[in-house]
């Protein structure tokens, strides 16, 4: 017979890693993107966690586009929700675009060198299924001393391949030095 | 290969606290996750304090947060903390937790302020529930040794049960 009962103690059991640094990747000041290349097929998901900062002066804070593979034609859909500053009034808007050579899925801050960066949650999720498009999501925001914003992405890549590469682009600039992304691997 | 994703402590409330704290956090890692799961019956939000900063004016953050059929977005400039939980509904219930996820980037860095976002769900007993996203900033260059998380008064406490876990992340 079972018993359940309480646990008065408990032993640590060691467990392979479900959750693995596979790259990172920095700015280098004089390129606006940034590619994951030779990407193991061996996860379940991918995550990207960055901090961006992007040249570029007129605006206060930049979105980050994704493509897969190199594929720059028009195969993505994307939608937003977004909150944010622009002078001293608040929007909360969101959006979609059902065909675009790019999913949004990040953010950055507008000065390159500043204190201020903007940081970005990326997953794409069952990127080596090769029977289903492949869908991304993003949490990305930034904040400074005048504004600010926090975002929700989502999108499909309308492609049944494996995504074996990832480039992420500042719609507005060059990556600075101190834009930092690392890849994760995911397994269930 | 070495785990990437790492617990460094939890703590389970056995009795009611105001804060609870993770200090000499180590600086081994890349990014910090905090993961809160929250019981109250104080009508509250929930934050963090850095190193024990609570000065005004060194935090802020932006906040879209959804309850019904409403969205809305606001801006604190001098909150005293990072708000991580809790806007539009605040807490309240002895059973429902109200949960957050907080992202804290780079936080041994020494040359950038640090950011964070939060995703969170606040459950209230009477009035319902709340999703929120918020993104903040510590204006502060120092690495990250203490997190302080709290309610939104000093007189309110979380209840037992409550469960704050830090994890570390660690980039190759």
């Amino acid at each position: 017979m079972l018993v359940l009962g309480t646990v008065g103690s408990q032993n640590t059991k060691s467990f392979a890693s479900s959750f693995d640094s596979i790259a990172t990747l920095s700015g280098t000041g004089s390129s606006d993107s940034i590619t994951f290349s030779s990407i193991p097929d061996g996860y379940t998901h991918l995550q990207i966690r960055g901090i961006a900062t992007v040249n570029y002066a007129s605006v206060d804070f930049g979105t980050l586009g994704i493509r897969f593979n190199g594929d720059t034609g028009t195969n993505y859909s994307r939608h937003i929700m977004r909150g944010f500053y622009s002078g001293a009034t608040a929007y909360s808007q969101g959006g979609n675009v059902v065909s675009s050579t790019y999913n949004e899925a990040g953010m950055a801050y507008l000065t390159v060198g500043s204190v201020y960066t903007g940081v970005s949650i990326i997953e794409i999720l069952d990127y080596a299924n090769t029977n289903k498009n492949k869908t991304v999501r993003g949490l990305s925001g930034s904040y400074w001393t005048t504004s600010g914003a926090v975002q929700l992405g989502s999108g499909v890549w309308r492609n049944t391949a494996a995504v074996t590469s990832v480039t992420i682009f500042g719609s507005n600039g060059n990556f600075g030095t101190n834009s930092t992304f690392a890849l994760y691997g995911i397994k269930a | 290969m070495p785990a990437a994703y790492t617990p460094i402590a939890t703590q389970t409330l056995g009795s009611a606290a105001a804060t609870v704290t993770f200090s000499s956090i180590p600086q081994t890692y890349t990014d910090l996750v905090l993961v809160t799961s929250v019981l109250s019956t104080s009508v509250s939000g929930w934050g963090i304090n850095f190193n024990s900063d609570v000065t005004s004016g060194n935090y802020g953050y932006i906040v879209t947060d959804g309850q019904g059929s409403s969205v809305q977005t606001v801006r604190q400039t001098a909150p005293g903390r990072l708000q991580i939980g809790g806007w539009s509904i605040a807490t309240g219930s002895t059973t429902k937790p109200s949960i957050g996820i907080t992202n804290i980037f780079s936080y041994s860095n020494t040359t950038t302020n640090k950011t964070a976002l939060s995703r969170s769900q606040t459950y209230n007993s009477t009035t319902g529930t709340n999703v929120s996203a918020f993104a903040g900033v510590w204006k502060n260059t120092a690495a990250i040794t203490s997190i302080v998380v709290s309610l939104d008064s000093a007189s309110y406490s979380f209840l037992a049960g409550s469960t704050f876990t830090l994890y570390g992340i660690k980039a190759a």
